[in-house]
């Protein structure tokens, strides 16, 4: 009976140890406060790169970041939380590089990626948008640059430092607002961060006029390239001339839309016509300003002067040789890849590109066009077009098929017989690309299928296998540009370390070439063509001509996402990607080892590529339009 | 000093629950069995009460003594005595007074000797024998004398003797069974059998903090007992309760071993709060034959839980001691399991058709048609070697895997010290064919109650749960999994000439086999450890007759180790004309090791004073204080390393340094509460139930950190009546009602601190810096949402149980339901909104149960069934405002059904390019209809304005958590022979099925050909990328609707005289399977229908079990 009386303290004890506050005053232990943040230069700087990282547009227009299973705060378009294909797929470390090049006319989805646009490019993007978006994530980026543009001047950086970091910041601000009013026409400008108290035009705000968003990202950019410096103390930050290089291209597309659009009424989409000069001439001078004042130059160091094929390798390596002179600003990859543990310093671009056996799956997922292999001149100046007629009626080597045309063609674009790494090459020598599809016996009947095979000769070569195995249609092209020969591309995605260049020097000759022409001025735009197609090693032209320049912008620029953009501010589009597209088949003649070519015009099937009128601008959306109702939709939709 | 306290805390709480596994510890000798009655002893007490005494003698003498009468109780001895036996004592102790004692085995039974010449004169013993139906000796049984005092107990054989007078009465009565009022005769040896009452108001049911006699319930709860979950054995005690419990719904959606757990939700609502002993656990890793009972608090009853209970309250309570002779138990099953719908793979016939047709239609160059009429016939055929039908699934799937239960328990004691222990064992393999690995779980537990000094109980137990998972590198809850599976061409050879290269099967992972082999893959690991320790002391107060003070706490703590080691081998194809291996590619996913391990613990402690007693005959009353608080910590790591050199080594070291990585996570919470509650009682008849909590919770900012949660119901017991007691016709009729608030605080912790955390990283000057992003704004003003809920329900027994049942429903409101405000604040604002308390709900609904049970002869019945209904509607949510009526018809939520599905209506398929043309309606998203073919889906304009676009859309249906859920339970017994089935099902829910994205038989089997062009075909034109085919709509959402046989068991119990000569009190050998038999709307879609939504072929199926077991008593 009296142990309770030792027993009893025990438990008043107990009771008097837990009665303390710490019970429910817990603080969160994997976050840092608002207060720790703003006053620790490290902390400030960490929260600015993860902008640039958020602002993944800069790479292709890719409009997500991958960083985990989960998601990221960057997918937050409503699509996101069920749509593997959106937040996934269109990332900038997985399929989003990729996709302004298959919703172009530069080629054709094949297969693999998780994300594609096919039913896009056949119909248009339709009233709930859903695709190619960059609206949600935008509005969260510019948010945070408008926090960080709002407290750093309080903050404890030097006075240097925190001029160059604000202005950074402005620069990503403007890279988004460019990337929308290139998309959506005029949008809210938004400039101060809203609070959940704000006043109702800002929390409810309406759309600025197309014209207004141009300016504010020209005056913006103008105005920070004054205060950056041209050269950061760290590669990779943006630069004096990164800012005048997008001054440049906004300023050009502005001109663009000023003279070959249309103005609506509501000045919501268009620009009035008689500001079209202005734009040029602000793009004809910042893009002056870079090439005569920069420190840049076209990538020429590996060309040897005597050996026309060195600069094969020469424009190969101007995509592969970091920190080259043609770089106006990249973004450097390198590290992990996300799997294990890595963070978003790698994407996936020889993944989807490589060709056969040294990619996984087929590799392969946007094939070129034979359009725009046609594209590429020969060598001596002469069109590449292809008596189609006359291609399919013989027998052809490869050699003789491809050879000598331009030297950016072999640097851009592989097909069969193009050499690569432990390509399987039952036809060629070793370390060839092994293309064709069909071979004809010499009782002259045609073998098909992948299981087929004639006398150890595979039907279905090496890279068509997994196409021909699961049905699926290719052009007879894959993309070379960018693609790192030594990447490891048998582990997963996001193993390519090869720097993206957001600003490099011919564009911003072609800019220059382009607004000069556009302002009368034919000898400058003759002069900057002929430089970059003398790095390539063709001959001068003689004369220019708008069509030459654009020629000349597919070529040199191609699967760099300019060609869908610039189809669309030409108003191009409605004819350029409302039409059929071609691609070949390689079939091998058993024989003579020769090939038969056949060259099929509706390489899309039934999903013949549509661009509808309205496609020139995204819809809002009117799940964007319900919740703002200060939105109005764009026309058509 | 923050810290300093925590430790301290931490340390005295651990002292204390080792000191109570010590004293548990040393409990146990007390139940050896000795002869104890020649136990001696000296002993000298003088002027002490009888109580005094013999909880003096109790302690040497190991008897249980039994004091029929308070007055001898209180009666003053003296006794002095050298070297005596019990005997001795108690004889020189009741010299002279007017008591006289019984010992029958070691219980001793005290009485008043009556001295009344009458009654002597007329007196005498009768005996008897008490027994429950299976004429098992019930022990401890009261039998007294109606009117009077005196009485006695039955021994462990159930018997008893007892001196009577010659006319009267006497009661029997057990907890449990039903009360016998048995006429004394003539005879002297009386035989009486006791009914089981397990359903009768006698019954105790667990409620919150406590218990209550069922009778006196005035809350929605409903309870099940032990022997109704463990009819088959399971693994996955969750998968025991559908159709068990009225108001309970359950759906599986999974069958991976160790992962099997059914999704619970009480009225539809969300997950419930899952308290097991008295603390939130989950008890998915809990074994069925640990559970003594479940109760479910469906209303205002789950009140007393506050904050966390307003989805309502599941109560496990697990087996203790009993005061009785020590008997062990033992169970031990094999089981087979079975997929109940396997999904099969595409032959290489099929596949190779699909191409065939899907090129065609899609109008692709011919001349790449893939495979020739001829060649799919070969691949049909399956001998020609360059025309491969390799079954890949059957090669890494199994037909049947196998699992086994087993478990022995013992318990025991006296009514000083009671103990139970129990040790179990799991093994559920996979159905991978090839070293898949599976689930193994160890369960222990200890528990003891002793009463330490008189009116000092300390109740302690110890729970330890192991469980081992081990599976292939792969997850076999990630789709890839399935993919594999499902995407290993049959084209493909199974195996090469040179058996060590894999072959290729056209899988990103290489082939099936490899994906389902430990051996080969890689292996994935976890091991956790669940240590629950915990310990009360309760004390009565003497002084004060029904009151009680008790302390309690409880350790919880899970520690859990991870280890993943993936391989990637290289697969190979082989051309046999040039004897050549190709390869082809490695496995999608790189060479890794990853180790990590995880630790969290929560600690609670409750204080509570309680009084409950009877005055005056007629008032019952019952109060409970309470206070409880619980610190809840967590914390982790991970590590891994890639490129591993070699796969002979598992460990981080053999992996490449420059990809090894790490990360960590931490968190803390802590709640504290006080909880009251008063019950009252007016002649059993009039009942009342208030209850009242306070919480606080960490999770919520200071100043809206303390909620408040009341409840009250009445009861009125009309059965109690005078007019009503002695009706024949009515056992018991009880009408009830409550009303109750409560809370639901599952929201994320710290949501009112703004804050920043590290995500991606950025490359500067070829560095790699992490950055920080935001994780959003913060409400200061967030807390938990209320739930306000009204309850009304009758109980009935007519014709002595020949039916009895509940009938009840139910209406609850729900506000300040945590949402953010994306839809009517513009995505412009840019910020991860904080969750606020926004959105409101309500929910109704009712359950019906009904049963009747009885017996012919030796044939033994019980039926019941039950049926429940719930729908939840919104009230007001966060949205647009919407102006256009399309809109918020479709897109809104206020006002509407939260399960209501929208989308197009389909009518079938279109069969033919004139019913393309005649289509007075065009498809405005497809830019009109040059895009439609035969074979695509017809959808039908629904608003007559001749476009079919999103205006057209209508509600198609309802989520998938069934509105309806029922449950049949049947229990049969003849003789030696039982027989137990529970049929449950469901109705009033959808779900949406998509046949086309594995390539499964289903896909080409029901797929639309150019040949049959059935409107009806379940998968639409090969080779269509018409994204119309895919809009979301009643195509491929299906009113889904089943009854399956969920468990059955037919078990044989061997005689008396066979058990005897074995020396068992019990053995019975069963038969039993679940799911064995399931009828169902999806079947035609070949899915199970409690699968997943989407693609049904990309899961682990549901398993079929049938198992062969014994279980036996000693």
């Amino acid at each position: 009976m009296k142990k309770i009386y030792y027993i009893l303290p025990i438990v008043l004890g107990m009771i008097n140890f837990s009665c303390t506050d710490d019970l429910l005053d817990k603080q969160p232990l994997d976050r840092y406060t608002d207060a720790v943040v703003w006053e620790d230069p490290a902390l400030i700087d960490a929260f600015l790169l993860t902008q640039y990282a958020y602002t993944p547009v800069m790479i292709n227009d890719a409009t997500t970041m991958f960083s985990s299973w989960n998601g990221s705060p960057m997918n937050r378009d409503p699509r996101a939380d069920s749509n593997l294909r959106y937040w996934f797929g269109n990332s900038a470390q997985t399929f989003g590089p990729g996709l302004t090049i298959e919703i172009s006319d530069e080629a054709k989805y094949t297969s693999g990626a998780w994300a594609n646009l096919v039913p896009e490019k056949a119909w248009g993007v339709t009233a709930d948008g859903g695709m190619l978006e960059w609206w949600e994530n935008a509005y969260y980026t510019i948010r945070n640059l408008n926090e960080f543009i709002t407290k750093v001047p309080s903050s404890p950086l030097s006075n240097d430092i925190k001029a160059t970091r604000l202005a950074e910041a402005r620069f990503l601000r403007a890279y988004c607002y460019f990337a929308m009013v290139k998309r959506y026409g005029g949008v809210p400008l938004l400039t101060v961060v809203p609070q959940l108290d704000s006043p109702k035009e800002l929390l409810y705000p309406a759309r600025n006029t197309e014209q207004e968003v141009w300016d504010f990202v020209l005056n913006e950019t103008k105005e920070i390239a004054g205060i950056l410096p041209s050269v950061q103390d760290e590669y990779g930050r943006a630069t004096r001339w990164a800012a005048l290089s997008l001054y440049g291209r906004a300023a050009l597309y502005a001109g663009s839309i000023a003279k070959y659009g249309e103005l609506n009424e509501n000045k919501l989409t268009g620009i009035p016509a008689d500001l079209a000069d202005d734009y040029f001439d602000k793009a004809y001078k910042a893009t002056e300003e870079i090439i005569k004042d920069g420190p840049f130059d076209l990538y020429q160091a590996d060309i040897n002067a005597n050996d026309v094929n060195s600069r094969i390798q020469n424009f190969k390596n101007v995509f592969l040789v970091k920190r080259n002179i043609e770089t106006i600003m990249a973004k450097q990859h390198g590290g992990q890849s996300f799997d294990p543990g890595g963070g978003t310093t790698t994407w996936s671009w020889d993944i989807c590109h490589a060709p056969r056996p040294s990619v996984w799956g087929q590799g392969n997922y946007q094939a070129p066009y034979l359009e725009l292999v046609e594209e590429f001149e020969y060598i001596d100046g002469r069109s590449g077009k292809l008596d189609r007629d006359y291609v399919q009626s013989r027998l052809w080597t490869m050699k003789e098929l491809w050879a000598d045309r331009d030297p950016r063609f072999y640097a851009s674009i592989w097909t069969n017989g193009t050499p690569w790494r432990d390509a399987v090459a039952s036809n060629f020598g070793k370390d060839t690309i092994n293309f064709h599809r069909g071979l004809i016996k010499p009782d002259g009947t045609m073998l098909t299928s992948f299981s087929n095979s004639y006398n150890g000769m595979p039907a279905v070569g090496d890279q068509s296998y997994f196409h021909a195995s699961t049905g699926i249609v290719n052009t007879g092209f894959g993309i070379m540009k960018y693609l790192d020969p030594s990447a490891n591309n048998m582990i997963w995605l996001m193993e390519s370390r090869t720097d993206y260049s957001i600003f490099r020097f011919a564009e911003t000759l072609l800019n220059y070439a382009e607004a000069a022409y556009e302002l009368g001025k034919t000898g400058d735009a003759l002069n900057a063509v002929n430089r970059i197609r003398n790095r390539a090693g063709l001959p001068d032209l003689q004369s220019i001509d708008m069509e030459k320049i654009r020629h000349e912008r597919q070529v040199e620029l191609a699967f760099e996402n300019h060609r869908y953009w610039d189809l669309r501010r030409w108003r191009q589009a409605e004819t350029k990607l409302t039409r059929s597209f071609s691609g070949i088949q390689y079939v091998l003649d058993y024989n003579t080892r020769k090939y038969k070519i056949l060259i099929h015009d509706e390489i899309d099937g039934d999903q013949e590529p549509t661009f509808p009128k309205r496609c020139y601008y995204l819809p809002i959306t009117k799940a964007r339009i319900s919740q703002n109702k200060n939105l109005i939709e764009n026309p058509d939709y | 000093m923050k810290n300093k306290i925590q430790e301290r805390f931490s340390f005295a709480g651990i002292v204390f629950l080792l000191l109570i596994i010590m004293f548990s510890a040393n409990s146990v000798p007390v139940h050896a069995q000795t002869n104890i009655s020649q136990t001696r002893k000296s002993i000298k007490m003088t002027n002490v009460t009888v109580q005094q005494l013999v909880d003096n003698l109790g302690a040497d003498f190991k008897y249980s003594f039994f004091i029929v009468d308070e007055q001898v109780g209180r009666t003053t001895v003296s006794v002095e005595k050298k070297n005596a036996t019990i005997r001795e004592i108690l004889d020189e102790a009741f010299q002279g007074k007017d008591i006289i004692y019984s010992v029958k085995d070691k219980n001793i039974t005290i009485s008043l000797k009556k001295s009344s010449p009458k009654q002597e004169k007329t007196s005498k013993v009768i005996s008897g024998t008490i027994t429950d139906e299976n004429l098992q000796p019930i022990i401890g049984a009261s039998i007294k004398l109606q009117d009077t005092s005196t009485g006695t107990v039955s021994d462990l054989d159930g018997k008893f003797n007892l001196e009577v007078s010659d006319r009267g009465k006497i009661i029997v009565s057990y907890i449990g069974y039903n009360t016998q009022v048995i006429n004394i005769s003539e005879q002297l040896n009386y035989r009486i059998i006791l009914n089981e009452n397990t359903k009768a108001l006698e019954e105790i049911i667990v409620v919150g903090y406590g218990t209550q006699r069922k009778g006196n319930l005035t809350g929605s709860i409903s309870s099940v007992k032990s022997d109704k979950l463990t009819t088959a054995p399971i693994t996955n005690v969750t998968n025991a309760l559908g159709g068990q419990l009225p108001g309970l719904k359950t759906k599986q959606s999974s069958g991976i071993p160790g992962a099997d757990a059914s999704k619970l939700s009480i009225r539809g609502f969300n997950s419930p709060l899952i308290i097991v002993d008295g603390v939130e656990t989950n008890f998915n890793n809990i074994d069925a034959s640990q559970i003594e009972s479940i109760s479910v608090l469906k209303d205002g009853a789950a009140s007393i839980y506050g904050a966390r209970a307003g989805n309502g309250v599941v109560l496990v309570t697990l087996k203790r001691g009993s005061s009785s002779k020590v008997s062990v138990s033992a169970n031990g099953s094999v089981t087979i399991q079975n997929s109940t719908n396997l999904i099969r793979s595409g032959s290489s016939g099929q596949r190779a058709e699909w191409e065939r047709e899907a090129h065609i239609n899609a109008n692709l160059p011919a001349s790449q048609i893939p495979w020739t009429l001829s060649q799919i016939q070969k691949f049909y055929n399956g001998n020609d070697p360059e025309f491969l039908n390799t079954d890949w699934f059957t090669a890494a799937i199994r037909p049947w895997a196998p699992q086994q239960n087993h478990n022995v328990s013992v318990t025991g004691g006296s009514e000083k010290v009671k103990f139970y222990s129990y040790l179990g064992y799991n093994n559920q393999e996979t159905i991978s064919r090839n070293d898949g690995g599976g689930y193994n779980r160890i369960n222990l537990q200890t528990t003891m109650d002793a009463v330490i000094i008189d009116g000092l109980t300390l109740s302690s137990s110890f729970n330890y749960i192991k469980e081992n998972r081990d599976f292939t590198a792969m997850n076999l809850a990630s789709s890839n999994y399935y993919y594999a599976l499902y995407d290993s061409d049959p084209r493909y050879a199974l195996s090469l000439p040179d058996k060590t290269m894999l072959s290729y099967a056209g899988s990103s992972y290489g082939n099936a086999v490899f994906v389902s082999s430990r051996k080969l893959a890689g292996y994935s690991r976890s091991d956790n450890h669940n240590l629950r320790i915990n310990g009360s002391l309760t004390y009565d107060i003497k002084e004060i007759k029904g009151l009680k003070l008790k302390a309690f706490v409880n350790y919880n703590g899970y520690f859990g180790l991870s280890k993943v080691f993936r391989k990637q081998p290289g697969f190979y194809s082989y051309k046999a004309d040039i004897d050549e291996y190709i390869f082809e590619r490695k496995s999608q996913d790189p060479t890794m090791l990853a180790h990590g391990t995880s630790y969290s613990e929560d600690m609670t402690q409750q204080y509570s004073i309680s009084y409950e007693n009877t005055l005056n005959e007629d008032h019952q009353l019952s109060v409970l204080a309470l206070h409880e608080r619980i610190n809840y910590k967590n914390e982790g790591f991970d590590t891994q390393r890639g490129n591993l050199t070699t796969s002979v080594i598992d460990q981080l070291f053999a992996g490449d340094p420059t990809t090894a990585s790490n990360g960590s996570y931490a968190s803390e919470m802590g709640r504290s509460s006080f909880v009251g509650r008063v019950n009252y009682g007016y002649k059993n008849r009039y009942l009342v139930e208030t209850i009242f909590r306070a919480d606080a919770s960490a999770k919520f900012p200071k100043d809206g950190r303390w909620g408040y949660f009341p409840s009250v119901s009445l009861g009125w017991v009309v059965s109690q009546e005078d007019f009503l007691i002695n009706s024949k016709i009515i056992d018991n009729l009880k009408i009830r009602g409550s009303f109750g608030q409560s809370g639901d605080d599952g929201i994320g912790n710290y949501q009112y601190y703004a804050g920043y955390a590290y995500d991606m990283s950025y490359i500067l000057a070829d560095k790699i810096y992490q950055g920080l992003y935001s994780t959003g704004l913060a409400n200061s003003r967030l807390s938990w949402e209320r739930l306000s809920i009204y309850n009304g329900g009758i109980d009935f027994s007519f014709f002595k149980r020949k039916l009895y049942g509940t009938v009840e429903g139910f209406y609850r409101l729900r506000t300040g339901i945590p949402g953010y405000r994306t839809e009517s604040l513009p995505s412009t604002f840019g910020a991860s909104l904080p969750l606020e308390n926004l959105n409101s709900m309500d929910s109704r609904g009712f359950e019906l149960e009904a049963g009747t049970s009885g017996k012919y002869g030796d044939f033994n019945y019980d039926i019941s069934a039950n049926i429940s209904w719930a729908r939840s509607k919104w009230v007001s949510f966060d949205e647009p405002v919407y102006t256009d009526a399309d809109q918020k018809r479709i897109y809104g939520y206020s006002g509407k059904w939260t399960d209501e599905r929208y989308g197009y209506v389909s009518d079938g398929l279109f069969t033919s390019m004139d019913e393309i043309a005649a289509l007075d309606y065009t498809y405005v998203d497809l830019g009109g209809n040059e895009a439609l073919k035969t074979g695509d889906v017809k959808y039908l304009d629904m608003n007559d304005d001749k476009k079919l676009d999103w205006r057209d859309q209508v509600k198609i249906g309802q989520g998938t958590m069934p509105n309806w859920m029922y449950g049949l339970n049947m229990n049969f017994k003849y003789k030696n022979i039982d027989l137990g089935m529970l049929f449950q099902g469901a109705f009033g829910y959808t779900s949406y099925i998509d046949l086309e994205s594995a390539p499964t038989t289903l896909k080409y089997e029901n797929r639309w050909t150019e040949k049959e062009n059935s409107k009806y075909s379940l998968v639409p034109r090969p080779g269509s990328k018409n994204v119309a085919n895919w809009w979301y709509s009643d195509y491929r959402n299906h009113n889904a609707s089943y009854v399956r046989l969920k468990n059955m068991a037919l078990g044989y119990e061997l005689g008396k005289k066979a058990l005897e000569t074995i020396k068992l009190s019990k053995l019975r050998i069963y038969v039993a399977g679940t799911n064995l038999f399931t009828l169902s709307s999806l079947a035609k879609y070949g899915v199970d229908p409690e699968a997943p939504e989407g693609t049904p072929a990309y899961y682990y199926p549901q398993q079929r079990t049938v198992s062969l077991g014994v279980s036996l008593n000693y």
